[in-house]
């Protein structure tokens, strides 16, 4: 295969992520199978590239007409499938409006912390009156240990942040996937 | 007053009768996408970008219109061969039915050759 083509399949094929794989390999092959074809017939690689059109143009309208699929019409039909579906949106709704604004505040208020806390310690070495840094019991980290004690902290602090942030990210991507396979779309016979 | 351009009318009807083109030349014989593709260009009012006809030929396929099946050629790649599924077909008989009976009714209402030339 020449250059461009393989360069043409490659862009069609990054752009056609939205599709199942089965689907998306299969429009791949489909459209390698019309350049070689086109080829073999005696027209030129850059012409026959130019009648497909822009890979990005091609694989949208393939993704676009994915997207129009409606769903089937029995996708709530059999009981089972009802009462799975009610199961799933009422635990996976009731499970957010904790989870998600939990992790959404850990997150934001440990990233806060992790920046915040560096300059704290900087002041501190300063003798800026008022910054506490010791425990309960009265023990005081020594003033000229300030800035690298904070540094310590701070890196815990953005730890903290980046597990919530994967954390939550980590959620929704599972949610929203099953409430994709809640809407079953008619298949490739 | 709104300004119709012909070339935007156009590309909407053409749009719209390719799906017919398309199921009634893979109801006269199987067909790969080239192939297609090349029966198309002989008429040059219907000669359509390979980019919409593989994406149409998808659709058409998830439709339960057409159905699609790869088969090893001697010379040259796999081709993915097309045919009418019996719901395909009854819906192209429908369609061109419809498509004759809208034509007809269109000529009627277009002016004739002679009136024109008086007007």
């Amino acid at each position: 295969m020449d250059d461009a083509t393989e360069r043409y399949l490659d862009e069609l094929r990054r752009n056609l992520r939205p599709l199942p794989e089965d689907e998306r390999s299969d429009a791949v092959r489909e459209i390698e199978s019309h350049i070689t074809e086109a080829q073999a017939d005696g027209r030129p690689t850059a012409a026959v590239l130019g009648g497909l059109g822009d890979a990005r143009t091609l694989a949208r309208a393939y993704v676009a007409d994915y997207h129009l699929r409606v769903p089937r019409e029995g996708a709530l039909g059999s009981v089972s499938r009802f009462i799975l579906s009610s199961v799933f949106v009422s635990g996976t709704g009731l499970l957010s409006l904790f989870v998600v604004p939990l992790l959404g505040l850990l997150t934001s208020l440990a990233g806060l912390l992790a920046v915040v806390t560096p300059v704290l310690g900087v002041l501190r070495t300063f003798g800026v009156p008022g910054i506490v840094m010791g425990d309960s019991a009265g023990w005081q980290v020594p003033v000229m240990w300030s800035f690298p004690a904070s540094v310590v902290l701070a890196a815990a602090f953005a730890v903290l942040a980046w597990a919530g942030y994967k954390l939550l990210r980590g959620y929704l991507l599972v949610v929203l996937a099953g409430y994709r396979r809640l809407l079953p779309f008619r298949t490739v016979p | 007053m709104a300004v119709v351009r012909a070339g935007e009318w156009s590309s909407q009807i053409r749009r719209g009768t390719l799906e017919l083109c398309v199921l009634a030349l893979v109801d006269s014989k199987p067909r790969y996408g080239y192939d297609l593709v090349s029966a198309l260009e002989q008429w040059e009012p219907l000669a359509a970008k390979e980019g919409t006809v593989y994406p149409l030929l998808r659709r058409l396929q998830r439709e339960g219109k057409v159905e699609g099946s790869w088969q090893e050629s001697v010379a040259g790649p796999p081709r993915k061969y097309y045919q009418l599924t019996p719901h395909g077909r009854d819906l192209l008989r429908r369609m061109a039915a419809d498509w004759v009976e809208l034509n007809e009714a269109v000529q009627q209402t277009l002016p004739t050759e002679e009136a024109r030339s008086h007007g």
